[in-house]
């Protein structure tokens, strides 16, 4: 199933690095937690690191099979098929935690077989780049109003 | 913003030197073409986005961003 929780734990492989640090190619990827969609990902030399989640946590349609262009994905991490595949979403932070945002546009797509991970910006105008992770999912409408 | 209709095979110059030039339209698909100096970056726009997006998201080790995103899903949850 492409809906299982990456365990995550492992060294992934950049062979294009990520956009805007193409230099940098091998990343480790750390749970924050038992019970999170956070990870850390972090080069392997220290810098630069990332906070990422899994996105089906907040968006339970942004599913492998239902984005636009994975057959490119598949081929360019040499997966056998888009059930190898998982997705990864880089968290931006401005201000607090309740501000967090994930792009949605571009995600981070890692073949869990040979541990390959590219960032793929999607054919899709309606995705976000900056996806307010607490505004949108139902098991946080009741906060919104607490926090703001 | 200067909007201006072009055909199949037909062109645009940008400051003299950068040409634009449309080469295929099928659907709601453009094929563009474009003749530039090598010191002019071309980038698609949404390449540029992540690219900006990436840089304000990268940051030393972010252990106490972690904790407190945790703490926040677990103080909110239901």
């Amino acid at each position: 199933m492409t809906n299982d929780k990456y365990e995550g734990n492992n060294i992934l492989i950049f062979q294009n690095g990520i956009l805007g640090f193409e230099d940098v190619k091998r990343y480790k990827l750390e749970p924050s937690d038992d019970d999170s969609p956070f990870y850390s990902l972090t080069a392997v030399d220290g810098h630069p690191s990332f906070v990422v989640c899994d996105p089906l946590w907040f968006v339970p349609d942004y599913t492998i099979p239902n984005l636009p262009g994975i057959d490119n994905a598949i081929e360019r991490l040499a997966a056998d098929s888009a059930e190898d595949l998982r997705c990864l979403a880089i968290v931006n932070i401005p201000g607090t935690a309740c501000d967090a945002t994930a792009n949605l546009k571009a995600p981070v797509i890692i073949n869990i077989k040979n541990n390959y991970a590219d960032q793929f910006v999607l054919d899709d105008p309606d995705l976000l780049i900056k996806y307010r992770l607490f505004d949108n999912s139902p098991a946080y409408e009741n906060s919104r109003a607490e926090v703001e | 913003m200067l909007i201006l209709s072009r055909k199949t095979g037909e062109a645009l110059l940008i400051d003299g030197d950068i040409e634009v030039t449309v080469l295929e339209i099928q659907g709601d698909r453009v094929r563009i073409g474009i003749n530039a100096p090598a010191d002019v970056p071309i980038l698609r726009r949404e390449i540029a986005e992540t690219a900006g997006e990436n840089a304000e998201a990268a940051r030393a080790l972010p252990v106490d961003e972690l904790m407190n995103l945790n703490n926040f899903m677990k103080k909110n949850k239901n």
